[in-house]
């Protein structure tokens, strides 16, 4: 064996040596077990290594031992092979001791922040282009919305003034076409009609179409879905889109009609003959995927007019170009930056803290967002009673973007409750004073939780409420059988309440009176009490100016209007 | 001439070197201080010749600050801190090298990373002006690529047993960059990683340079905070206070800025001289209403100060004083109304805490009963609520336990 490994290694050494790095080991394998006839297996006998660590050490100097071969630590005799393990494994470290590494050079230019091409300017002025339509009905790829009226559902055929563009994942070899792209007017446009015409079919089916009874979840994977792509046409236009009307609003409008989507697929219920059930998740996504490029564009926005004031400033206010209508400056941003923080606070809480901290100060003082850090503050310092008086009060948007969390807010404030009345006699609370509290709109929706959480109601008009709960005696076996005197003095962390319908949601939607398309458009966004003030202000002046108007007498030198039939 | 003075510097820098005299070669390079020749680093067309030939066996190093220098004063900002990080790179892994502690290495480590910060900070601050233009830009990109070049050091420095004082130096740079970049969340990974060693090789921090562990142990606190650990916050921030420099005013602020809500929640109440000397009248009007019960005064100036609390990371925490406020003003509620009652009684009714919790803080009469409820649970007070007959029934003995008794 010994003579074996000494012949081995002198043929190994011979050819490396001639060979050096550019030796394969397999060959060298290959050449060993044709001519000496030893397999690599048997190798790794002779010399306790593989064929490649042998090359390896070879190769970073193995003849250099760090150690002497008469080193023996373990106290026991080393076979031949164990030695030159060790003795190569110690000239690899040598050759790191002695040797200084040359460190590479840090660069940064390449990874930060480049982008290859221009911007590409979207040249579809429909909903739909005409070839995709047609290649989507050929494939049968058409949504029911856009199905001739009268066709045959085997084969339906497009109405090529209801297509509307389809969702496309987008993949490295995509070649995106500005004739396939929509415009910025083509987008909204396409905005637009989704949300007039299809965001309340399932209330309000319009003639015209091919279906008529549809359910809203089927209605919302179709707005979801075209809603994307319209968002996907605008960020391929981007960086020339992000600062302009079209592209904050769509965006706006788009988070708007995701949280209108929530509400109407469980806070008012979950329809139980649908086919689909709604996935709060896939919801939440699209939330998050309009969330982010809305914040960029209002960024980017202020940024740009943050530089034109300062270039104004410097010539003087000459030189500017006046008349450039591009920048736009929502008014809808507070709200929008309202609900961003009441959605994350619900949805994603470990993510506000980073997201305030990253906002500026004058839009964290904006009466309309320290609103929505206040909700936070209150729910997160146990505040629940504060939390749920603003889930009371807030508009019905933020209030839906509060939903995530308000059961268990009103689980929590019970539960606060429950624990701090006088066990060893026994108690009782109005219904409606709980009602009040824990911020339900109905008393059916009150009784159904509170008998949810274990607690008796028990019918007397004489109470507010007409009913009175029974917070029992210690030792009774209704308080041994009570929930939430069970367990321990930490406060619950989740609440097993059905996710259904919240009466205090539906009373809000109910008393906006207004159509869907007017909430996603808008019209429902919270307006700060400053602006409202103002308002008011302007319309008690035009009111005032009216009427001095009126009863101004009429000037004699002014001939009266005559009325030509 | 110009040369002499490189010249100079160079030979500077292989004396100190030679002898391991770490602060010294610190203050030598030191760019704030305004000492070095940057003129001639400027002008100098053969900066890698002089420093191999008066630079000693650590040459290239010292060649690598200076074309940074060099790159600094033509004001070319991305070679500049190319140079920097490269520069840095080198030196740890010298640091790694050498033997024993190296502790002697740290000043310079420390300045390093200070000025490869510095500039970082000072590109990301450009390319946020031309976001407008390109809103693709990703935010803090330079600062992230230095987290990802700290993060390679520390591969190397979670290994070597001796080289501690580095190895926290660079978990603190790591813990500054995710505070700055909003991923608080990555510094229980980091902070994990130094407890493991502290518990597997006994050593501790506080034996290291003060520089070192003061900033750390800033850090760390500043990271309880914002996992509402607050005993632990309060053990780590008061510990870096008091080893923080008398005349490092600055600094003892910063850490007083997290360290005061922390004692606050816990009782503790700092001194006007306090607040006063170390600019942090913010507080001064919370503490007041702390003391006096007065939510309308704590609910107005927590309104001015959301917005700068927030971005320090401590409105939550500051939030929660406000049922320490509630306890103060029932506690004063309830002296007053026992006071005039013929037979004192612990049994008061429900009419005067909605009356004054109605004017102070908004509430009606409904919420009242479940902020009273709060306090209970919270342990602010001891009692219980009896609804039906609307009385509050607080506790004989100590109805209302010290702040330290609370549920934290």
């Amino acid at each position: 064996m010994e003579e074996q490994r000494e012949k081995l290694r002198s043929w190994l050494k011979e050819k490396l040596d001639a060979g050096g790095a550019r030796v394969r080991v397999k060959d060298l394998t290959d050449e060993m077990l044709e001519i000496h006839g030893v397999k690599p297996g048997r190798f790794r006998q002779l010399f306790s290594q593989t064929v490649q660590q042998f090359v390896t050490a070879h190769i970073g100097g193995a003849e250099a031992a760090a150690w002497s071969k008469d080193d023996d630590f373990s106290g026991r005799g080393l076979a031949q092979g164990e030695k030159d393990m060790r003795a190569q494994r110690a000239a690899r470290f040598q050759k790191h001791l002695n040797e200084k590494t040359p460190v590479a050079m840090v660069s940064f230019d390449a990874e930060v922040g480049t982008i290859d091409g221009g911007p590409m300017i979207g040249e579809l002025v429909g909903m739909c282009s005409r070839d995709e339509a047609k290649e989507r009905e050929m494939t049968r790829q058409l949504d029911k919305f856009e199905w001739k009226k009268g066709t045959d559902p085997r084969q339906p055929e497009v109405d090529l003034r209801l297509a509307c563009k389809k969702y496309q994942r987008s993949s490295a070899d995509k070649a995106y076409k500005s004739q396939d792209v929509r415009s910025l007017d083509a987008c909204w446009k396409t905005m637009e009609y989704l949300m007039r015409e299809i965001l309340d079919f399932d209330s309000n089916p319009k003639p015209g179409y091919a279906i008529q009874a549809i359910p809203y979840i089927e209605v919302y994977s179709f707005l979801r879905d075209r809603t994307r792509s319209i968002r996907v046409d605008l960020h391929l236009q981007q960086p020339r889109s992000t600062t302009q009307r079209i592209f904050v609003e769509t965006h706006e409008c788009c988070l708007r009609f995701e949280m209108l989507s929530l509400y109407l697929l469980l806070g008012r219920g979950q329809n139980k003959e649908a086919t689909e059930k709604y996935d709060t998740k896939l919801g939440l996504k699209a939330i998050s995927q309009t969330i982010e490029p809305l914040l960029n564009a209002y960024q980017a926005i202020h940024e740009k007019q943050l530089a034109k004031s300062i270039l104004a400033e410097a010539m003087g206010g000459f030189g500017l170009d006046d008349d450039d209508q591009e920048d736009y400056g929502s008014p809808f941003e507070m709200a929008s930056r309202r609900y961003i923080v009441l959605l994350l606070m619900s949805f994603a809480p470990d993510e506000v803290s980073s997201h305030l901290s990253k906002m500026h100060r004058e839009l964290l003082m904006h009466p309309l967002v320290s609103f929505a850090t206040e909700v936070y503050a209150a729910f997160h310092t146990e505040n629940y009673a504060r939390f749920l008086r603003m889930y009371r009060e807030a508009d019905f948007l933020s209030a839906v973007a509060m939903s995530g969390v308000a059961d268990l807010a009103r689980m929590r404030a019970l539960w606060l409750l429950v624990r701090t009345y006088p066990q060893q006699v026994g108690d009782k609370i109005a219904l409606g004073k709980l009602k009040n509290i824990l911020a339900f709109a109905s008393d059916d929706h009150a009784k159904s939780f509170l008998a949810f959480h274990g607690l008796q109601i028990v019918i007397d008009k004489e109470w507010a409420g007409g009913a009175y709960i029974v917070l029992p005696k210690k030792g009774t076996p209704e308080a041994a059988s009570l929930p939430l005197l069970q367990g321990g003095a930490r406060l619950p962390e989740k609440c097993e309440y059905p996710k259904g319908a919240d009466s205090l949601l539906i009373a809000k939607f109910d008393s906006l009176g207004l159509t869907r398309a007017e909430i996603a458009l808008g019209n429902a966004d919270p307006i700060a009490p400053e602006v409202e003030e103002a308002e008011a202000e302007a319309e008690a002046e035009e009111a005032a100016e009216k009427e001095a108007e009126e009863s101004e007498p009429m000037d004699a030198g002014v001939e009266p209007l005559t009325v030509v039939c | 001439m110009a040369n002499m003075a490189l010249v100079g510097l160079c030979g500077s820098f292989k004396r100190h070197m030679e002898r391991q005299e770490g602060r010294q070669l610190a203050q030598l390079l030191d760019l704030v201080r305004d000492r070095l020749p940057l003129r001639e680093i400027g002008r100098c067309d053969h900066l890698q010749d002089l420093a191999r030939k008066h630079g000693g066996e650590s040459h290239e190093v010292l060649s690598l600050y200076l074309a940074s220098l060099q790159a600094h004063v033509r004001s070319e900002t991305m070679r500049h801190l190319e140079l920097v990080c490269t520069c840095l790179k080198t030196w740890v892994q010298r640091y790694v090298e050498a033997e024993g502690s190296g502790l002697w290495m740290t000043p310079w480590m420390l300045q390093l990373t200070a000025l490869a910060r510095r500039t970082a900070t000072q590109m990301d601050q450009a390319k946020r002006s031309e976001r407008a233009e390109r809103p693709d830009q990703e935010n803090d990109a330079y600062l992230k690529k230095l987290v990802a070049l700290y993060r390679d050091f520390l591969k190397v420095l979670n290994k070597e047993r001796t080289k501690r004082a580095g190895h926290v130096w660079i978990c603190s740079e790591l813990l500054r960059a995710y505070f700055k970049l909003g991923q608080v969340s990555q510094c229980s990974f980091l902070l994990s990683t130094v407890t493991q060693s502290m518990q597997k090789d006994g050593f501790s921090p506080t034996d290291l340079p003060k520089a070192i562990c003061v900033t750390f142990y800033f850090f760390w606190g500043k990271y309880l905070v914002f996992d509402h650990n607050l005993q632990g916050a309060d053990e780590k921030l008061t510990w870096a206070f008091n080893n923080c420099p008398e005349k490092a005013l600055a600094n003892r602020r910063r850490i007083l800025l997290y360290l005061v809500p922390c004692k606050l929640r816990l009782g503790v109440l700092p001194t006007q001289e306090l607040l006063h000397k170390y600019d942090l009248d913010i507080f001064v009007d919370v503490v007041r209403a702390i003391k006096e019960g007065n939510v309308q005064l704590f609910n107005q100036k927590m309104q001015e100060l959301a917005a700068d609390l927030i971005k320090m990371g401590t409105y939550l925490l500051m939030m929660r004083l406000k049922f320490m406020v509630l306890r103060n003003l029932t506690k004063g509620i309830f002296l007053d109304v026992r006071g005039r009652l013929a037979a004192p009684s612990v049994q008061l009714d429900f009419t005067p805490f909605e009356h004054v919790f109605g004017w102070q803080d908004g509430c009606d009469a409904d919420e009242t009963a479940a902020s009273l409820a709060t306090l209970i649970y919270s342990g602010a007070m001891k009692g219980y609520l009896s609804h039906d007959r609307r009385k509050v029934v607080f506790a004989k003995d100590t109805p209302f336990p010290p702040p330290s008794k609370w549920r934290v």
